[in-house]
């Protein structure tokens, strides 16, 4: 066998299209040849970065276009722990009213302050350390916060007293310029009740897939990979889906989707009815998490994202936890909302490799507004080996304790280690019974 | 390095940091994603309980890399019952040279492959993501070209190799070693 055909070989196994036979023989070559082993090194790593290229590649287009950042690692990669689910529901968050924020990347000025958090967040900006954990009343100049667990939150209040409530897991830059103020939001949920700003100076929030130009007026936006979902409550929007420059007017009690492409619609239509029942898709309710496709009869599904919890910040001292979640929500995409109502149940069907103790949780908003309250309970999910970790599950509303609105408490959200676990289907129902 | 007070984000920041790395080097020891990643996740766990032992920045990596490769030979032979893999006297020699590999490499390679994929046609740069993409793809796309899957994969296997010998010439010109 020549070296052409080691090099076939190698290729062969990393495609994972290497017959018995031919396993026998790589084997046999690479024990013996230590150039050999080199080239099947250096084909490991082709591989990958073959992978991260390829999570780097958009999608939506058919024509390729290969990103040379590593667009996909997200910064808190973690560690360990056991499933968290979190699932958003219902519309519209209630914001206190507000005014402009004011933030000078290269001014010392404070442009705003935090109000409220909760759970793993972290601010990176002016005259602060890489990632230092705020605290409420703490001034911020222009910066980055991340808002990276399933169960974190902030409230960031301008100067003028707009106020922005961000969801987590969510990540988004401040910043204030002689254009005005601006938001870049690069994943997660935000609801903004924003005060009028000065003429000529909008405020402008832009994500991966949108612009919004926001002069005052109370609206939610979900951002996730594939699209940006934008639902005004009060006031007017103006959206522009930067894939091709389009713009959509978006008035109260309508809401728009800006999708990284251009073949899908653009267009603000009225919010609609509320939907009492939803069932998960996915990669389109994908929020948090590495979507696996399903394939050999196996459904898709969403594996699980590993996360460093370091507890509450408002005085209370944990150690840190680590957890692997799935966030999924039907809030993201041109879904409408869904509004839970008395006897709600929820459906969840995954799988564990072990028997875990595992946190299920939602966030809601209200009607018309904004955040109205997060909610949370466990469960014991123990394994049938038989089912090769399957189980499935069902809950209704009133499992599930109410968090206090806008709450401080600490969410206590601790459990063992574990490892990977999966999410192959949510839903959501009425009570039929 | 002093991991106190701090040393969560300290630990995240450097485990982010050689994240790739780490996975190639799983990679290289094990069959296929599905357990890299598996046991990826089960060696951060360990390497967040044994952090006390880290010292120094500098020395994350080949930290990391000895608590990666344990797990790693651990899981080549429960995975061994039902798949092919190397054999672990083979495992353990790649594991070795491996641990020697210069700590930007993969780094280093990734921003090479960018300009070796734009050298590629489309039809061929997608074909190269596409089992990353789509897993079970390749089929998919024989059976839709009227092609055996065999011409496919020995199609993407010369590509590839293609593509790592472009990587290699890559680092050769701009100066360092491959």
């Amino acid at each position: 066998m020549n070296n052409d055909q080691s090099g076939e070989l190698i290729q062969r196994y990393f495609l994972g299209a290497i017959s018995e036979d031919e396993m026998v023989e790589l084997d046999r070559r690479l024990k013996d040849d230590e150039g050999l082993r080199a080239q099947f090194a250096a084909a490991a790593r082709l591989d990958t970065n073959l992978r991260d290229a390829a999570s780097s590649f958009s999608q939506a287009n058919d024509e390729p276009k290969i990103v040379s950042i590593r667009a996909s690692r997200n910064v808190l990669v973690g560690l360990g722990a056991a499933a968290v689910l979190l699932l958003c529901a219902v519309l519209f968050l209630q914001f206190r009213p507000g005014s402009s924020l004011e933030a000078n990347r290269r001014s010392p000025e404070p442009i705003a302050r935090i109000a409220e958090l909760n759970g793993t967040v972290a601010w990176i900006g002016d005259g602060r350390q890489e990632g230092e954990s705020p605290a409420v009343g703490d001034e911020l100049t222009g910066g980055t916060l991340e808002v990276s667990s399933l169960d974190s939150w902030a409230e960031v209040v301008f100067d003028d007293g707009s106020s922005v409530w961000v969801s987590g897991p969510a990540v988004l830059t401040l910043s204030d310029g002689e254009s005005g103020k601006l938001i870049r939001l690069r994943e997660g949920d935000l609801s903004l009740d924003v005060s009028p700003q000065p003429p000529g100076k909008p405020m402008r929030v832009i994500t991966p897939s949108a612009e919004a130009v926001v002069l005052g007026t109370q609206f939610n936006i979900s951002v996730n990979s594939f699209s940006t979902s934008i639902a005004v409550n009060e006031g007017r929007v103006r959206v522009t889906r930067l894939a091709d420059g389009s713009v959509q007017e978006v008035e109260a009690d309508h809401r728009v989707v800006a999708a990284l492409e251009q073949e899908s619609q653009f267009k603000a239509h009225p919010r609609g009815e509320h939907v009492r029942i939803w069932k998960s898709e996915f990669p389109r309710d994908a929020r948090k998490g590495k979507w696996k496709p399903g394939a050999g009869g196996r459904p898709d599904a969403m594996q699980a994202e590993a996360h460093l919890f370091r507890g509450d910040v408002h005085g209370e001292e944990i150690e840190p936890i680590l957890l692997h979640s799935v966030v999924v929500g039907p809030s993201g995409g041109a879904h409408p909302p869904v509004l839970l109502t008395e006897g709600a149940r929820f459906r969840i069907r995954g799988k564990l490799r072990r028997s875990y103790r595992v946190a299920f949780g939602f966030w809601t908003r209200q009607a018309r507004g904004g955040f109205s309250g997060k909610f949370a309970t466990k469960r014991e999910i123990e394994i049938d080996q038989n089912a090769e970790g399957h189980f499935e599950l069902e809950l209704f509303l009133d499992d599930f304790p109410r968090k206090r609105n806008r709450f401080r408490r600490t969410w206590d959200w601790k459990y063992p280690v574990s490892n990977s676990s999966h999410l192959n289907r949510l839903r959501i129902a009425r009570q039929t019974s | 390095m002093t991991m106190d007070g701090d040393k969560e984000s300290e630990f995240m920041r450097l485990f982010v940091a050689h994240e790739p790395e780490l996975r190639a080097f799983l990679r290289t020891l094990l069959p296929t994603w599905e357990v890299v990643d598996d046991v990826f996740q089960e060696a951060s766990v360990v390497m967040w309980k044994k952090l006390d032992q880290l010292e120094g920045e500098d020395g994350f990596l080949p930290w990391a890399k000895v608590i990666v490769r344990f797990k790693a030979l651990q899981a080549r032979r429960t995975v061994a019952r039902d798949r092919l893999v190397l054999s672990e006297e083979t495992v353990a020699l790649l594991a070795e040279e491996a641990l020697e590999l210069a700590p930007d490499q993969v780094g280093r390679e990734r921003k090479a492959l960018d300009n070796c994929l734009q050298k590629l046609s489309n039809e061929h740069q997608k074909l190269v993501l596409l089992p990353y993409r789509e897993p079970g793809g390749l089929t998919e796309l024989a059976q839709r070209t009227d092609r055996s899957a065999n011409s496919l994969y020995k199609l993407l296997g010369r590509l590839r190799e293609k593509l790592r010998l472009c990587v290699e010439q890559e680092l050769v010109a701009e100066g360092g070693h491959p």
